[in-house]
């Protein structure tokens, strides 16, 4: 067994090649399984806590080895790459629920296809945003393949790269084959229009928590078994100066230099913008996703899974270098100090660790990629240049299959060479950082195209291009020189020795480390493009109708995109009727989908009818999710059978109903107002008519109450003034007819006055504390005379204190004489009255009693309404003016009292009211 | 949730960090180390009350 710095205590490679075959074995198992329980709709996906721990494809071997490495050189400053994930997750609830939404609505398979669809379909920029993609990205595939090949010696005893074999027999070729075969069986196995892959994720969320558990468990391994505890860790740790300067923010936060966090702000928003835009994030984030609501337990689930799986990276990089020094590479201390530590079982379990790392984000990263290139690529180029090839095959998914499996063993291959060509040249170590950086690109069109309306496709195509470019200028083409495979003087002199034209220094600007500088100039070069060709471009229909649909595609609307199973679904215009017909559609389908789906969507439908706009939708929506959104609309406009509409016909006549279905949104939220103005209006309008009804009663009853006592008094003036020889006493009898009834009159248009007052709000109200008793006695004096003359007895049980109430006392005092000269007139002579008050319920409760003969149950409702009286049950003849109760009861709602009877079945009635207590918080609306 | 984002933000950059990247330590860890990881579970913690709530 050859040895090493690592200790020298090796596995034998047969043992771990076994278990690690075993390993992925399992996976496949799992994959195939969680396959099989979706087909029978019991889907393992359909979890939040699944969906979380799929999006931990996030932490790659990067995380697993990589992040003790760069904590071994920098502290903390190894955290912003998962504190930056972690920030974006907070705006979760706003940001990535939007794009779910849209990437939903739209049938989204890539975030090329994303930013394509949004900026009006351009085959252009979804080609660039693949192609970008795929450059940037593949290098990081290499770094995965040299992880797993590097911790695979350590833990056999071999030294990393030295024992490289020979091309295609060493075990990063083995890892990328096998890879490379999980990708082909569980992402790209058939055309699915949703583009789900539950196996794949099932698989994926499993080994996210394989790594997370041998993390953990080499970090405990290491603090408690190695080291006794944190504290005697980072004791012995902090013993050496070098060691000791890891605690401090100096080497996180910059070199201590000009950069003043720099190093670290970039860190963490390259971080969080690749996130978003990562192929493989983007994949299980976005597309995978089966329902929004596992947002919710994401956003704070996977930024815990975060955590926890950097909790023992600084104490285990500490552990390494206290060990082994500066010997060994730290990226290996995962590996290296288990076995070191006599635990090879546990080198084992964190080398399981590493390998799920590495697969779970080459497996995910390949199918995200090899979608994007074959929607955006692939097939928008062979549509345009071979249509009429494409037309004549009866059904594509063999070729879309193809395509698909093609570039994932291409993208690997890439890789594999990559890896191969650059083995530990700097180009490789530091291409995580270099990929996010050019992922980021994607960002400001991503971002901007889910708010900003104005943003074009010239604008996005613009952004990507020139972010994209000086991101190669200055780190990738940086990278390359470090490497030696371009002159040393393209960095330290710039090209032909132009110093302005300096790549980490680029104008002249330095004082930042090279990312920072890096994302500097390519964000301004990328949001510049973006928001001035935006500016100064003029969209067509089409592209302004998608940036709607993206932008407000949480404005409620009618059905968008329409229902489209109903042949009577009305089309917009009579003139696409004779465009293409039902059969070209149902066509074009199966070949993309296969001819069961195509039978599906287009059921019932005669094939020779005329397709119209509505079924030309459907078609581009079920093309898009498998074919991708910019190539749905080339293999829509080719396959149409010659001479029945053109092709650049059939791709206005597309872009015209999704104009018209814009409009017709636009028309709808019109109407819409419009209905509810009529409504209002109708309201308001009724109302005004019943006020009428109510208005003419009211003058009729007025009318008829006032001349009745005028008609008495007319009557005994005439006899008056026409029989000078009454006799004196019946005289008298008269005139004290006359002035009784004048009385009455002058209290009724009093009462009328009083109470049009009130209802129209003018009366003046002194709200304040007021003593119930003072208020009580006073009317009990201005009635007593009242009850002596009706020989009725005026008993008054008040308690010795009340508390003060809220009230006008004027009023108040209205209201109780009311009720008492109401009680006078209705208790025959030789009865009894009562006037109480109580405290109850936090209100003054006041009632009157008497021994009339009671008020039926069903005038109970009514003797509060104006003009309702029970007449004097003896003459028949109304006995009050009829308003005294109606007004009481307004003024007693209107200081935030109620009013009411109750009579039972003995003889007579009692009145009550109630009026808060001071102390009672003010009723609503009674506050002046 | 864009109120714990901006106090999150504040809390994991140089400012702040500066200020717990000296000498000291709690319980023999680090006080910077205890900073960033304690106010990344406080976050945590917080964001799971908030998704709870909605």
């Amino acid at each position: 067994m050859p040895t090493d710095g690592a200790g020298g205590w090796g596995i034998g490679w047969s043992t771990v090649l076994l278990t690690a075959l075993a390993y992925l074995s399992a996976l496949f198992a799992i994959a195939h399984w969680a396959d099989r329980r979706a087909a029978a709709g019991r889907s393992v996906i359909a979890s939040p806590t699944v969906y979380a721990l799929s999006l931990a494809v996030y932490c790659t071997t990067w995380t697993f080895y990589g992040s003790v490495g760069r904590a071994a050189t920098l502290g903390i400053g190894f955290l912003p790459v998962y504190l930056g994930p972690t920030l974006l997750m907070l705006l979760a609830p706003l940001l990535l629920r939007k794009i779910l939404r849209i990437a939903k609505a739209h049938r989204i398979t890539s975030i090329a296809d994303f930013l394509a669809s949004r900026y009006g379909h351009s085959p252009l920029l979804g080609g660039l945003v693949a192609l970008t993609a795929t450059v940037g990205v593949t290098p990081y595939i290499a770094l995965q393949l040299k992880a797993v090949a590097v911790s695979f010696d350590a833990l056999t005893g071999g030294n990393g790269l030295d024992t490289l074999g020979p091309p295609f027999r060493d075990h990063g070729f083995l890892i990328a084959a096998v890879m490379a075969l999980f990708a082909i069986v569980f992402g790209a196995r058939q055309i699915d229009a949703a583009e789900h892959h539950p196996g794949m994720v099932a698989a994926i969320a499993f080994e996210s928590l394989v790594k997370l558990v041998a993390f953990l468990a080499v970090g405990l391994f290491v603090v408690w078994g190695l080291h006794g505890g944190l504290a005697p860790l980072f004791e012995a740790a902090a013993a050496h100066p070098d060691l000791a300067r890891l605690f401090e923010s100096a080497p996180a936060l910059g070199d201590g230099g000009g950069s003043g966090g720099g190093a670290w702000i970039t860190t963490t928003l390259l971080a969080a913008a690749a996130m978003l835009c990562l192929p493989r994030q983007f994949q299980v984030m976005v597309i995978e996703t089966v329902d929004e609501r596992h947002l919710d337990r994401a956003v704070w689930l996977f930024p815990l899974y975060l955590l926890l799986i950097n909790l023992f990276v600084l104490p285990v990089a500490l552990a390494g270098l206290l060990r082994f020094g500066p010997g060994l590479d730290p990226d290996l201390f995962v590996v290296a100090l288990p076995l070191h530590g006599g635990a090879a079982w546990l080198a084992l379990l964190a080398f399981l660790g590493g390998l799920s790392a590495a697969a779970g984000m080459i497996v995910v990263e390949s199918v995200a990629l090899s979608t994007m290139l074959c929607n955006d690529l692939v097939m928008p180029v062979l549509l345009r240049a071979r249509p009429a090839a494409l037309a004549r095959s009866a059904d594509l998914t063999p070729l879309l299959l193809a395509v698909r499996r093609v570039a994932i063993v291409a993208i690997l291959l890439f890789g594999y060479g990559y890896f191969r060509l650059a083995g530990s040249a700097y180009a490789l170590v530091s291409i995580g950082l270099i990929s996010f950086a050019a992922v980021a690109q994607f960002a400001p069109a991503l971002i901007g195209g889910l708010y900003w309306r104005g943003a074009t496709r010239r604008g996005a195509i613009g952004a990507v291009a020139a972010g994209t470019l000086v991101w190669a200028y200055t780190l990738l083409l940086p990278s390359f020189a470090r490497s030696g495979w371009l002159p040393a003087s393209f960095i330290a002199d710039g090209p032909w020795g132009v110093a302005a034209l300096r790549p980490y220094a680029l104008f002249g600007l330095s004082g930042l480390d090279p990312l920072a500088h890096a994302l500097f100039w390519s964000a301004l070069a990328n949001v510049g493009a973006y928001v001035a060709l935006s500016l100064f471009d003029r969209p067509d229909a089409a592209e302004r109708a998608q940036a709607a649909a993206f932008v407000d595609v949480f404005v409620p609307a009618g059905e968008a995109a329409g229902h489209l199973s109903s042949p009577s679904a009305p089309s917009p215009s009579t003139d696409w009727r004779s465009a293409a017909s039902v059969g070209d559609l149902t066509r074009v389908v199966a070949r993309f989908l296969g001819p069961q789906r195509a039978e599906q969507a287009f059921a019932g439908a005669d094939p020779d009818e005329p397709a119209g706009a509505e079924r030309l939708r459907l078609a581009e929506r079920l093309l898009a999710g498998a074919i991708g959104g910019a190539s749905a609309r080339v293999a829509l406009a080719s396959s149409v059978s010659a001479g029945a509409v053109e092709a650049a016909e059939l791709l206005r006549m597309l872009d015209e109903t999704s104009d018209v279905i814009a409009h017709s949104r636009q028309l709808e939220q019109k109407t819409a107002e419009l209905e509810r103005a009529t409504d209002a209006l109708r309201a308001a309008n009724e109302r005004l008519t019943e006020l009428d009804r109510l208005k003419d009663d009211f003058l009729s009853t007025v009318t008829h109450e006032l001349r009745t006592p005028l008609t008495s008094i007319r009557a005994f003036s005439e006899i008056l003034h026409d029989d000078p020889g009454l006799d004196p006493d019946q005289r008298q009898e008269f005139l004290a007819v006359i002035i009784k009834e004048s009385e009455r009159l002058t209290r009724l248009i009093n009462q009328v006055l009083d109470m049009a007052k009130i209802e129209a709000g003018a009366l003046d109200w002194r709200i304040e504390a007021i003593d119930p008793a003072q208020a009580l006695t006073q009317a009990v004096a201005a009635t007593e005379g009242l009850f002596l003359e009706r020989g009725i007895a005026l008993a008054v049980d008040l308690p010795d204190r009340l508390p003060p109430v809220r009230g006008d006392e004027d009023r108040v005092i209205q209201v109780v004489v009311n009720l008492l000269s109401n009680a006078a007139k209705f208790t025959p002579s030789g009865g009894r009255t009562v006037l109480a008050a109580r405290v109850r319920d936090g209100a003054l409760r006041v009632t009157v009693t008497d021994t009339g003969p009671g008020v039926a149950p069903k005038d109970r409702a009514l003797v509060f309404d104006r003009f309702r009286q029970a007449g004097d049950p003896l003459t028949g003849k109304p006995a009050g003016t009829g308003l005294g109760l109606a007004i009481s009861k307004r003024i007693v709602e209107h200081l935030g009292g109620r009013i009411g009877v109750e009579s039972g079945t003995a003889p007579g009635a009692t009145f009550w009211f109630t009026l808060p207590l001071v102390q009672q918080p003010a009723p609503h609306g009674f506050v002046e | 949730m864009v109120g714990l984002f901006l106090l999150a933000a504040a809390l994991f950059n140089p400012p702040l960090l500066g200020l717990f990247g000296t000498e000291g330590r709690i319980l023999g860890v680090p006080s910077l180390y205890v900073w960033v990881l304690g106010g990344w579970a406080a976050v945590i913690a917080l964001a799971a009350l908030a998704s709870a709530r909605r």
